[in-house]
């Protein structure tokens, strides 16, 4: 077995999510496992570089797990991911004053979706519209809010551009993930007394960490028990983990992304 | 007896003033300058950590724009009675390309300094035109802003506190 550094990649849109990876590397060298971070501007070149063995471990979203899952013949590794990657759901939210109280109250309406690669605002909440009778570029008009295409998501702005389209009435509804919804609800960017959800997705996972299928799968069980050693009583986890959204790192399942595949089924996304 | 004037006086010390500064790595990570009188060490360039204490070279960099600027008025101030009675600036600057800096793969365009903006907020008893004729003559004896100007967007607002 060789134990030469373990390369893990990272999309990276902001420098300041640097600061995480350092802190991550410096634990795992800590305890020494020494991992080499390698990061790439979106998570189509991240899946190459997996491809490629650029990389052992990549920190990917749902769609890129599914890219590599697609590539690799469903051979890939699964690893760990956050508490907060587990039974995620997104929100159809409405204005409340246009009465508007379900799913066929969209019918014939605008809907307004982030960037088109996000798997929670726009793959997911089609693939939920499609099971409740509204048909893709039938039964709706999408309006699209592409902001950071090739992050998967990653970058709120589609979403939020989606909510503030709704509150100025540019769209009939807009979709978010919960996450979101909480947290603009504290922070007041939305209003609870002007919008509402009317429609919730199913419940569904997002980031995962996905290894090569000719990656020691003993090597990465050892690596997965290091990463659960990071403990949110440590104050550099605890920056860390706060940075990056989560309380502890958990087993990672696939079983949540089946909203996601089907929803590429339907749509096509990845052309296979 | 004739005046000195360019012609006469072509000495090169008159014209120039030279400066000399050392910089040394013996950990092979950090850098330590050498002044005159003094030395200061340099870890990062940039750090993209809000709590990182070490001053990088951005922040040198930045401090000492502000700190030329902002010492230019108090020069300017103290040639006129000192008028200023209280100073403050802020600067703000935006990196573009920062990804490249850190090894983004898919980003390799050059990390650069776009655009750079003063603002110094100055208290002192003058008229309008007086102030902004106070700031501009002050400003004009900032080596390192006339030097940057002919470089790069570089914008300095002044308001006058009441």
């Amino acid at each position: 077995m060789s134990q030469d550094q373990i390369k893990v990649g990272a999309v990276i849109y902001d420098p300041r999510v640097t600061v995480i990876w350092g802190i991550i590397a410096d634990f795992f060298k800590e305890e020494g496992m020494e991992i080499d971070c390698v990061f790439y501007k979106d998570y189509e070149g991240q899946v190459d570089g997996l491809m490629s063995r650029e990389i052992d471990i990549a920190w990917n979203s749902p769609l890129a797990w599914l890219d590599t899952y697609l590539r690799t013949d469903g051979k890939c590794q699964m690893g760990s991911m956050r508490d907060t990657d587990r039974d995620r759901r997104t929100l159809f939210i409405v204005r409340k004053d246009t009465g508007i109280t379900n799913l066929d109250g969209l019918r014939g309406k605008t809907i307004g979706f982030g960037a088109i690669d996000s798997p929670q605002a726009r793959l997911i909440p089609i693939n939920h519209l499609r099971k409740h009778g509204l048909a893709y570029d039938a039964d709706y008009t999408e309006r699209r809010y592409d902001i950071g295409v090739g992050l998967h998501g990653d970058h709120v702005g589609g979403e939020l551009d989606a909510i503030q389209a709704l509150k100025s009435g540019t769209v009939d509804a807009a979709v978010t993930l919960d996450l979101n919804w909480e947290a603009w609800k504290k922070d007041g960017t939305i209003d609870e007394h002007q919008l509402v959800c009317i429609d919730t997705t199913d419940l569904f996972d997002h980031c995962i960490f996905t290894a090569h299928p000719d990656f020691s799968t003993e090597r990465f069980e050892e690596w997965q028990k290091v990463l659960h050693r990071m403990d949110y009583t440590n104050e550099a986890h605890q920056k860390m983990m706060d940075m990056e959204g989560l309380k502890e790192w958990v087993e990672g399942r696939i079983t949540g992304f089946q909203q996601l595949r089907e929803a590429n089924d339907y749509l096509g996304f990845f052309g296979r | 007896m004739k005046r000195a004037n360019d012609e006469i006086n072509s000495l090169y010390e008159s014209k120039v003033f030279d400066m000399n500064f050392r910089g040394t790595s013996n950990d092979l990570s950090s850098v330590k300058i050498y002044t005159n009188r003094n030395s200061f060490q340099i870890e990062k360039q940039i750090s993209f950590d809000a709590e990182n204490k070490p001053i990088s070279s951005l922040e040198y960099f930045a401090g000492s724009v502000l700190s030329s600027i902002l010492l230019a008025f108090l020069e300017q101030s103290k040639k006129r009675r000192s008028i200023v009675e209280e100073i403050e600036g802020v600067l703000n600057l935006s990196l573009e390309n920062p990804l490249s800096m850190i090894g983004v793969k898919g980003y390799d365009e050059e990390p650069f300094i776009s655009k750079m903006t003063v603002t110094v907020f100055i208290y002192m008893d003058l008229e309008d035109e007086a102030f902004e004729g106070f700031c501009r003559v002050a400003l004009a004896h900032s080596p390192i802003y006339n030097t940057l100007k002919r470089a790069m967007k570089l914008d300095v607002l002044f308001k006058k506190l009441i």
